[in-house]
């Protein structure tokens, strides 16, 4: 199994520094999309469908960002009937259980809350798609 | 709320070393005022409280974040570019992990977006805000939180 991956967040820092996340958790990455707001990652998005590809595997979104919040660019994939299926994973500074509780009721399939490990990545990628094989398995392929 | 200068340090010592492989431990003295160029950052909160963080550090310790966070060298140009922003992504996870600290796990608050700061202003007195000095990898770095309201609790 490999990953088309779209990170949606307002910080070019941060889209770097998950990309490098996923990187050292071993995430097998076939495509790694960056959108810098909700719109931005909804456009993205769309345009795959558009032309006919395949849509991302998996969206990893921030919740405060300029133009479009990620609990709106939510809101509008759930209305969407591909785009409702992507697994939405975000990513936040905040522990609150209430915003946690909030964002499950939409459809987020995890919620990974800052710092976060390579490990915490792996685990919570695995909680969502299952086991994409052993890094073994990867070197040898 | 409880605002303590002890949970600034540990949390902000936390987040450093979390995110950008930086160790910091607490300052002795702060710097002083014009014996240092810091860049300032800022964010406002709202939510039971409202109110605001910062983060002072000098360009050196955000070209180190932003190196160790991207996985470059620390001279390189990629680092001093995404210096500042560097410094904007510890400043907003500090506080996001600060409010959870202090005032629990039901609360929602909403974040701005990091921006910078013109100057360092003296910190209003009273018991709604405090600061901490921190020495990180031998830089100094000045962590603030103020209060500006309880209103919307006591509502």
């Amino acid at each position: 199994m490999v990953f088309d991956i779209l990170v949606v967040d307002d910080s070019k820092v941060t889209r770097k520094m998950i990309g490098r996340t996923l990187e050292m958790a071993g995430v097998p990455i076939r495509s790694f999309v960056e959108a810098e707001n909700g719109a931005d990652g909804l456009k993205k998005m769309r345009a795959l469908l558009l032309m006919e590809k395949d849509p991302f595997s998996i969206v990893i979104a921030d919740i405060n960002m300029p133009e479009m919040n990620g609990v709106e660019m939510i809101e509008q994939m759930m209305q969407d009937p591909v785009l409702k299926q992507i697994p939405v994973v975000v990513i936040s500074t905040e522990g609150s259980q209430t915003r946690i509780d909030e964002l499950r009721s939409l459809g987020v399939k995890a919620y990974l809350r800052k710092p976060f490990t390579p490990e915490d990545v792996r685990d919570m990628l695995k909680s969502i798609v299952g086991d994409w094989g052993n890094e073994s398995d990867q070197e040898c392929a | 709320m409880n605002l303590t200068k002890n949970a600034l340090e540990q949390i902000a010592a936390r987040v450093l070393e979390d995110t950008a492989f930086v160790f910091a431990l607490p300052r002795e003295e702060p710097v002083a005022e014009g014996a240092w160029t810091p860049l300032g950052i800022g964010l406002q909160f709202r939510g039971p409280v409202n109110g605001r963080c910062e983060l002072w550090a000098q360009r050196e310790l955000g070209m180190l974040i932003s190196a160790n966070m991207l996985g470059m060298d620390e001279d390189s140009p990629d680092a001093n570019a995404a210096c500042v922003d560097a410094l904007k992504e510890a400043l907003n996870i500090f506080c996001g992990n600060l409010l959870t600290e202090i005032a629990g796990e039901e609360p929602v608050f909403d974040l701005t977006p990091p921006g910078t700061l013109e100057s360092l202003t003296p910190l209003p007195e009273g018991n709604k805000s405090v600061e901490t000095w921190l020495d990180a990898d031998g830089h100094p770095v000045l962590m603030r939180l103020w209060i500006d309201d309880e209103a919307s609790s006591a509502a």
